[in-house]
């Protein structure tokens, strides 16, 4: 079974991917994940409306990296692991029998808490989804120096695309990641407290990077730093013990959260 | 948040600590500006110099107030990025002491006007200042106390006060005009007494400022969320002079 925006061949051949009729990207229903009798997630329902960054902040193992990875079927890497509820991209269920998880994986890229690149040149890190997908090398040049723009790398790269990934600082190679998931052009980007390991310049670089892309596609970003989430995100997510507490507008939630384990948490009270 | 519009008593925040300074800093600033008041009217009736001038010198302390306080918060700000409740505090507390500052000054200008034969000899103008005093001084303390102890409650309970504090203000207008017609030798000493009024309307006004930033701190509603709108007064009505 294909995704709604799925096309055969070309990658860049795919048309502006429709959106679902009520205009929302990503939305979960009643998702719960369990590891044998513990359940780490309970009954989350969410919509991620397109064009927009939505923060998941909450204390550690309140099941912000279980929910995220859940959403492009990542969680099916982790054995032991069982989903239950829905998770619908563009009005269809990426958990329904037939859907293949690389092609889910495809329309929803992930980044991930240590930049992971590959022992090969910049330029075959980003090329590296196109070349699986066969696309012609002009095809394959221009994409690439697409996704190092759209990453805010390409003036720092641009001389140097033939040297290794590896010889990057790391904010660098943070956004060299973000590149190559860029590359394949999802719809939605996870990342996963994506800038934990990088130095506030580099941090500051990447959330500007984010804050353009957000502008383009749905992008979700766990962070257990609750400064980042207000001053990146245009959506904050507040979870905690595996359950959905509050989520809205950003200013929102951090100048009047409704919710009072959401203050507790935002005031420094735990977590 | 309880039906009272009071925070419930609870273990101490992230915060708490560095909060209730600094809102105790600023509580200190408005007895300060409060005792500027109480004083410069004191003065101001009396016809005493003396403290008319001590008045006029704690203006500098004034001054400090509103700077070290500011200082603090802004610190807190930048050093905690400061969410909820502890966003809404500091940011009142910024507005707060620059309400202070404004009624401590209205203190110092009432003392200013101090002559050495006090207040106009008309009794009625005379009460109606001294109610309009413990009026705006009374709206003051209880802004305070609502600030300091985050009390909504109390502090929604000024609203109603201020419409007293200017219907007064129209009043003195009044008598001031009737007695400008009736003896217009008088103008120099009884225009001191329309400004002392519009001193004391304009404390009362800061004080509803002040209640207004604590129902936000306590809450986070904005006075649109709570208080019905009024139209503005049309220009040509009776009120004109003494809005």
């Amino acid at each position: 079974m294909a995704l709604p925006d799925e096309t055969r061949g070309a990658v860049r051949m795919s048309a502006p991917p429709p959106i679902s009729n009520d205009g929302t990207v990503l939305a979960t229903r009643g998702l719960g994940v369990r590891a044998r009798q513990h359940a780490i997630l309970t009954d989350i329902t969410i919509d991620f409306p397109p064009r927009s960054l939505t923060a998941i902040i909450g204390p550690s193992g309140c099941g912000k990296t279980t929910f995220v990875r859940t959403l492009n079927r990542m969680t099916e890497t982790s054995p032991g692991l069982s989903v239950s509820g829905e998770v619908f991209y563009l009005g269809q269920n990426i958990y329904a029998r037939g859907i293949n998880p690389v092609l889910v994986r495809r329309r929803i890229g992930m980044v991930f808490q240590r930049p992971t690149v590959f022992p090969m040149s910049v330029f075959e890190n980003v090329a590296f989804g196109l070349r699986l997908e066969h696309e012609p090398a002009d095809v394959v040049e221009e994409e690439v120096q697409r996704s190092l723009e759209r990453s805010g790398l390409w003036e720092e790269v641009k001389n140097r695309l033939d040297k290794p990934a590896l010889s990057l600082s790391g904010g660098q190679q943070q956004r060299l990641c973000i590149a190559r998931a860029l590359a394949v052009r999802p719809r939605v980007l996870l990342l996963d407290e994506a800038t934990s390991s990088l130095d506030p310049a580099s941090t500051q670089r990447v959330e500007a990077t984010l804050e353009e892309l957000s502008h383009e596609i749905t992008i979700i970003l766990v962070t257990h730093n609750v400064a980042q989430a207000a001053r990146a995100s245009d959506r904050t997510a507040y979870f905690y013990q595996g359950r959905l507490i509050e989520v809205g507008p950003t200013e929102e939630l951090f100048e009047r959260p409704k919710e009072k384990l959401t203050e507790e948490y935002i005031t420094g009270r735990f977590g | 948040m309880n039906e009272n519009g009071s925070r419930p008593a609870a273990e101490p925040r992230g915060h708490d600590v560095e909060v209730k300074q600094m809102k105790g800093h600023a509580i200190e600033m408005g007895q300060w500006a409060l005792g500027m008041v109480h004083d410069g009217w004191l003065a101001f009736e009396r016809g005493d110099l003396p403290l008319a001038q001590s008045v006029i010198d704690r203006d500098a302390r004034l001054d400090r107030f509103d700077q070290d306080v500011e200082r603090e918060a802004v610190a807190f700000i930048v050093k905690t990025q400061p969410m909820g409740p502890d966003l809404r505090e500091a940011t009142a507390v910024l507005k707060v002491i620059t309400y202070l500052d404004r009624i401590g000054r209205y203190g110092f200008d009432i003392a200013w006007l101090t002559s050495p034969e006090g207040a106009y000899d008309k009794d009625e103008l005379r009460e109606l200042l001294r109610s309009m005093d413990g009026l705006a001084e009374g709206m003051v303390a209880k802004a305070l106390d609502a600030l300091a102890n985050d009390r909504g409650d109390l502090a929604r309970s000024i609203f109603d006060l201020d419409d007293q504090v200017d219907e007064m203000n129209r009043s003195v207008y009044r008598i001031v005009i009737q007695e400008l017609r009736t003896d217009p030798s008088v103008t120099q000493r009884i225009a001191n007494e329309l400004l002392v009024a519009r001193h004391f309307e304009r404390i009362a006004d800061h004080a509803c400022k002040i209640a207004e930033k604590t129902i936000y701190a306590v809450t986070g509603q904005r006075r649109g969320e709570y208080l019905p709108k009024r139209a503005p007064p049309s220009v040509g009505s009776d009120s004109r002079g003494a809005p």
